[in-house]
């Protein structure tokens, strides 16, 4: 790369001047045409001829507009975009999260924007909306075939205001009509339970601003109830705030040690962060797990902890963003967020995928994905930098953290195409068994906590499948997927009847990396002990070395699942 | 996995230092973007960015961007040292030969006539090993290529190796222009002549109107001028094309854009040179600009009958300016019209398949088809056609004598013919070899090659036996390492032999004796000389063709599917 023309400012000058009289400032040779001047002189003829000459009018502003965005987009940093005065709210409300909402988890089943769940206290609770709520209607327009985003573009708004909400609800005839006062809704970010007696198990969904205290405070509870060891899930986890990952680090590290690094080429914005306060849980072997959406905070975490041999890493390697952007104020009330800085590990690593970029795409992808199709997890170290844990073990620096126990989140053959069949009607699994779930726990109130997935709610299942539009599903490839199809039914009736901690924990509760590090902490009595256990001790078949050994079959690695 | 939970809340991004302390949120309607804003945003980058990157470059990244962004498919920004901007400055030349890139080597496959190497000693089936001192072994095709093309009048060395010769031969071989010949010919039936036209390019009026004169002479009362898979190219020659059909004054085409400058309209400047000759035009999903141009103002003009399926949809011009530096910009200025008025632009929106002529997608589609064989010279389909057969909201016009034409996206044929449609078996056998990057039709030609060297006494109506069939089959798995389903090889048999016994007809007697078969295989050929052979003038060919369509109302000639 070429070293930045530290003569700018006289050379903006210039630029002005040459561009005021008319004429090029003709030079010759080589040097001449990789100048600034020239280049900003080229851009002008084609912006002039696109101008004057293209097919369609464009105006002036919209052609800078466009320069300005292509611009970045050629640049190749998906994060490093132009934020116009038109979007400045959103922003805003993105980083300060001063945003009034109803309190209401939102997904789109079919053509409805639906209740997947009710926040406890929130003016949606309040007013009575439930789980299987439709939405059909906010403020009398209709909200067939929203998505997401305009789901919650209608209904998120400045605090205090009210918004009518109308509800499509199973049982009732007509849709209801809600007002709900908008209000600051917080947000659970933590879920956890005890796995048995001694074990506890802890979810951190976001790196938000209230994260590290809700953790300490979940974990803190655990302990109260007999925990002697911990699971930290950091899976889906896309990050967050910077001094929130710091923070939470902090909660498990000893006092003085790294965390994590900032470089950047602006001197004053390198920054090194250590833990200020001293681990809060001494001597609690710690096994925390990671996929291939755990990304930028849940990465400094993870690196943070793997360098210091503080925890054991399992799972499937992770995002692989290793970046700080940094928002600049612009002219006119634009913005323009900016990757200003790399991230790199207490052993120095940097994590990120091919270079300072990923893909915001592949986030979201591996965020929504409703099938981690991760079969046979490969971890590629060859030709990866080397670098050292505190105590000696062997880390790699790109492509994300690797874990030190690689336990890959396959699906089979049967799943996918099951999946690929429910897909083409539009709809995922666990949408379906969201649908059946709301139905069934209507038409039987009375659910027991330990209730099992029955033959008659299979059989209603199969029915209610076979009502639903275009699907049409092999009845023995329904046989052969049996035990995944329970495992959603089960989650969703938990779900409906109880709530969204035991649709988790019992899903979780079958799943194989969970599996995994429940079975490596119960071996285990101390950190030490864990980690001699994950490097290969006296740990039994199924877990991945960290020397990059391959585990399952088949040679895809398929990042973010789809 | 885990169950998702939708958020209200938003996913940040990684924030840390807000910079310039504090907002500039602003009331009011804000300021248009500007250049001062431009250059605001280059500084913040060049000094900011988390990797070095300077104020001109990102000017250049400005330029190719805007031209992104504005959605024009062929806008491009053709720079100084690239080789497109060195042809454009006409400064490029080849040598002549048709290759193909092979692990041990680059084979020659053919000579073109007139080139520097039909000058020297070179034939099909030599194998280049070095070029200019370097050894071609495991190259690419695209190394291959660019390693011969060159500044004109310079010399490339190249050994080769011949199968018989114990040394190297050492040639040089001087760049020049290579003119490859745009057109085939052949005769169909006693009278109906047949003439391909590749592309547009210099001096095709001149081969097209020799071809035709030559299928006159030899006995030709009616011609199918076939323009499948034809892409377009020169706007003069396409005018001059249709200028040989069509009588002095009667307009071409007709190109209108914001400057008056890029705005032409184009009249026939000479008389109908084959006064009374019916001529059939085929067209498909792939012909596109001047082959639309040409189509448009012979159906226009009831001069033609246009038979096939509707075309691409090309109908806008680009300008080229050239730009201080030896550096071009490419754009798109007008829009042209055919001479009933019609448009036949087909705007192809974000994240429809823009298979802009010169992208990559339309260059793979295209190379695809003739990769496989499926060359401009018989009728099947190579890619699924989306666009064939909805006129109901087109909107109408009316040709010189009242006949019903469609403009809005894509020249409409006047009859309407299905290509052939490949069987499921074919289909996936087409998959498998596009999947797995086998160049088919240069491998069968190669394979031909050394067969018609082996075996001497092949006749020009040979057919490919099972022997001859599993041998190329074994040659393929040798070259390329890819093992056929045997199941889905028989399955899709009818498709393997005919390209086989295509490309061994060229190898062994010529294009032409490869033209013929493709040729006589496609249904909407059989079609054109059906209709041919029922009239004996151009107006009773448009009456007959009428007569057709009706007949179909709005069914098409299709296999079942």
């Amino acid at each position: 790369m070429k070293k930045l023309n530290k003569s700018w400012v006289p050379a903006v000058a210039v630029t002005v001047m040459a561009l005021g009289s008319g004429g090029w400032l003709l030079q010759q040779g080589v040097a001449a045409q990789e100048s600034t001047v020239y280049r900003a002189r080229l851009f002008d003829e084609v912006q002039r001829l696109v101008s004057e000459r293209y097919v369609e009018e464009v105006d002036s502003s919209n052609l800078y507009r466009m320069a300005i965005d292509g611009m970045l987009s050629e640049l190749g940093d998906p994060y490093s975009v132009f934020i116009g005065a038109e979007d400045s709210d959103d922003l805003e409300l993105s980083i300060e999260g001063d945003y009034g909402g109803l309190g209401i988890r939102i997904q789109k089943v079919g053509e409805w924007i639906t209740v997947m769940g009710v926040i406890p206290n929130s003016p949606a609770e309040r007013q009575g909306l439930m789980t299987g709520d439709r939405i059909v209607g906010v403020e009398g327009e209709s909200a067939r075939g929203w998505d997401d985003t305009q789901a919650v573009d209608h209904l998120r708004g400045p605090k205090g205001t009210p918004v009518s909400i109308s509800i499509g609800r199973i049982g009732a005839a007509e849709p209801l009509e809600f007002t709900v006062v908008r209000d600051e809704i917080h947000v659970e970010t933590v879920r956890s339970f005890m796995v048995d007696d001694r074990i506890g198990f802890v979810d951190l969904d976001q790196f938000s601003r209230d994260a590290r205290t809700e953790l300490s405070n979940a974990i803190h509870d655990l302990q109260s109830k007999g925990a002697r060891e911990l699971v930290l899930d950091l899976r889906w986890n896309p990050g967050g705030l910077l001094d929130q990952g710091v923070a939470v680090s902090d909660l498990f590290l000893p006092r003085g040690a790294g965390i994590v690094e900032t470089r950047s080429r602006v001197e004053d914005q390198n920054f090194t962060f250590a833990a200020p306060t001293g681990d809060e849980f001494p001597g609690v072997p710690i096994v925390v797990i990671v996929n291939p959406a755990s990304a930028s905070a849940s990465e400094i975490v993870a690196g943070a902890l793997q360098d210091n041999d503080r925890a054991v890493i399992l799972g499937t390697p992770t995002f692989g963003k290793g970046s700080v952007q940094t928002v600049f104020a612009l002219p006119g009330g634009n913005h323009l967020k900016l990757t200003t800085a790399g991230w790199y590990t207490p052993s120095g690593r940097s994590i990120s995928r091919s270079s300072m970029h990923g893909s915001e795409d592949d986030l979201a992808l591996a965020v929504t994905a409703q099938v981690s199709a991760t079969r046979g997890i490969v971890a590629d170290t060859a030709g990866r930098e080397v670098f050292h844990t505190k105590g000696g073990r062997v880390v790699y620096g790109g492509g994300g953290i690797t874990p030190d126990v690689i336990v890959p989140d396959t699906t089979t053959l049967d799943e996918r195409q099951l999946e690929q069949s429910v897909g083409r009607a539009g709809y995922s699994l666990n949408q379906l068994a969201f649908r059946f779930a709301v139905q069934w726990t209507n038409d039987h109130p009375d659910i027991d906590p330990d209730f099992t997935v029955t033959p008659a709610m299979r059989d209603e299942f199969q029915h209610m499948l076979s009502e639903v539009e275009g699907l049409e599903i092999d009845p023995d490839l329904f046989q052969r997927v049996q035990p995944r199809i329970d495992r959603f039914l089960e989650a969703q009736i938990a779900n409906s009847a109880f709530g969204d901690l035991e649709m988790f924990r019992r899903f979780e509760a079958q799943s194989p990396m969970y599996l995994e590090a429940v079975r490596l902490l119960r071996e285990a009595t101390t950190p030490e002990d864990l980690l001699r256990l994950a490097s290969g001790g006296e740990s039994s078949s199924g877990a991945g070395r960290m020397d990059g050994e391959k585990v399952g079959a088949g040679t895809d690695v398929s990042e973010g699942g789809n | 996995m885990k169950l998702r939970r939708s958020w209200t809340v938003p996913v940040a991004s990684l924030l840390a230092v807000l910079a310039s302390g504090g907002w500039l949120l602003q009331e009011g309607a804000a300021p248009p973007a500007s250049e001062a804003l431009l250059e605001t945003v280059v500084r913040r980058v060049s000094d900011n960015f988390v990797e070095e990157v300077s104020a001109g470059e990102l000017y250049d990244m400005a330029i190719d961007g805007l031209l992104v962004e504005l959605g024009d498919p062929y806008a491009a920004f053709i720079r100084a040292d690239n080789q497109t901007a060195a042809l454009l400055n006409n400064n490029y030349g080849g040598v002549g030969m048709r290759i193909l890139a092979e692990e041990e080597g680059i084979t020659v496959l053919g000579i073109i006539p007139d080139s520097p190497s039909s000058k020297l000693d070179l034939q099909p089936g030599d194998r280049i090993v070095e070029v200019d001192g370097e050894s071609t072994a495991g190259w690419s095709q695209e190394e291959a290529v660019s390693s011969l093309r060159g500044p004109k009048g310079e010399a490339v060395h190249v050994a080769v190796a011949r199968e018989g010769t114990p040394d190297l031969i050492q040639l040089d071989i001087v760049r020049d222009d290579v003119h490859i010949v745009a057109t085939q010919s052949l005769m169909l039936s006693d009278d109906v002549g047949y003439v391909y036209l590749q592309q547009f390019s210099r001096k095709s009026t001149e081969e097209l109107q020799a071809a035709v004169n030559d299928l006159l002479a030899g006995g030709a009362r009616s011609l199918v001028l076939d323009l499948r898979y034809d892409q377009g190219g020169i706007l003069r020659e396409a005018v001059e094309i249709a200028d040989l059909f069509l009588d002095a004054g009667k307009m071409v085409v007709d190109t209108r854009a914001r400057d008056p400058r890029d705005s032409y309209s184009f009249t026939a400047p000479g008389p109908d040179r084959y006064p009374g000759l019916p001529v059939v035009v085929l067209v498909n999903a792939w012909s596109a600009s001047a082959s639309e141009i040409v189509a448009g103002a012979l159906q226009d003009h009831d001069r033609a009958l246009v038979l096939g399926t509707r075309t691409f949809g090309k109908g806008v011009m680009q300008s080229v300016f050239p730009l201080p530096g030896g550096n071009y910009l490419r754009l798109t200025t007008g829009t042209w019209y055919t001479p009933s008025g019609r448009s036949i632009h087909r705007s192809r929106g974000e994240g429809e398949d823009t298979f802009a002529l010169g992208s990559n997608e339309f260059n793979d589609a295209v190379s695809e088809a003739v990769q496989l064989g499926m060359g401009a010279t018989d009728g099947f389909v190579a890619v699924p056609d989306p666009t064939m057969e909805d006129t109901v909201e087109a909107p109408t016009y009316r040709t010189d004598s009242g006949r019903l034409v469609y403009g809005g996206g894509g020249i409409v044929p006047d009859v309407i013919v299905a290509p052939d449609t490949l069987t499921i078996a074919e289909q996936e056998l087409r998959q498998v070899l596009m999947d797995s990057d086998v160049p088919f039709n240069d491998l069968a030609f190669r394979f031909a090659v050394q067969y018609h060297r082996e075996h001497p006494d092949l006749t020009e109506n040979f057919t490919v036996t099972p022997e001859l069939r599993s041998e190329f089959l074994d040659y393929l798995e040798q070259r390329t390492g890819a093992a056929l389903d045997v199941d889905l090889v028989d399955a899709a048999g009818d498709l393997v032999d005919f390209q086989l016994g295509r490309q061994l007809a060229a190898a062994a007697f010529g294009e032409d004796a490869g033209l013929r078969r493709a040729v006589e295989r496609s249904r909407q050929v059989s079609e054109a000389v059906r209709l041919l052979n029922g009239a004996a003038s151009p107006e009773e060919l448009m009456a007959l063709g009428e007569q057709t369509r009706n007949a179909k109302a709005n069914e098409s000639i299709g296999p079942e599917s």
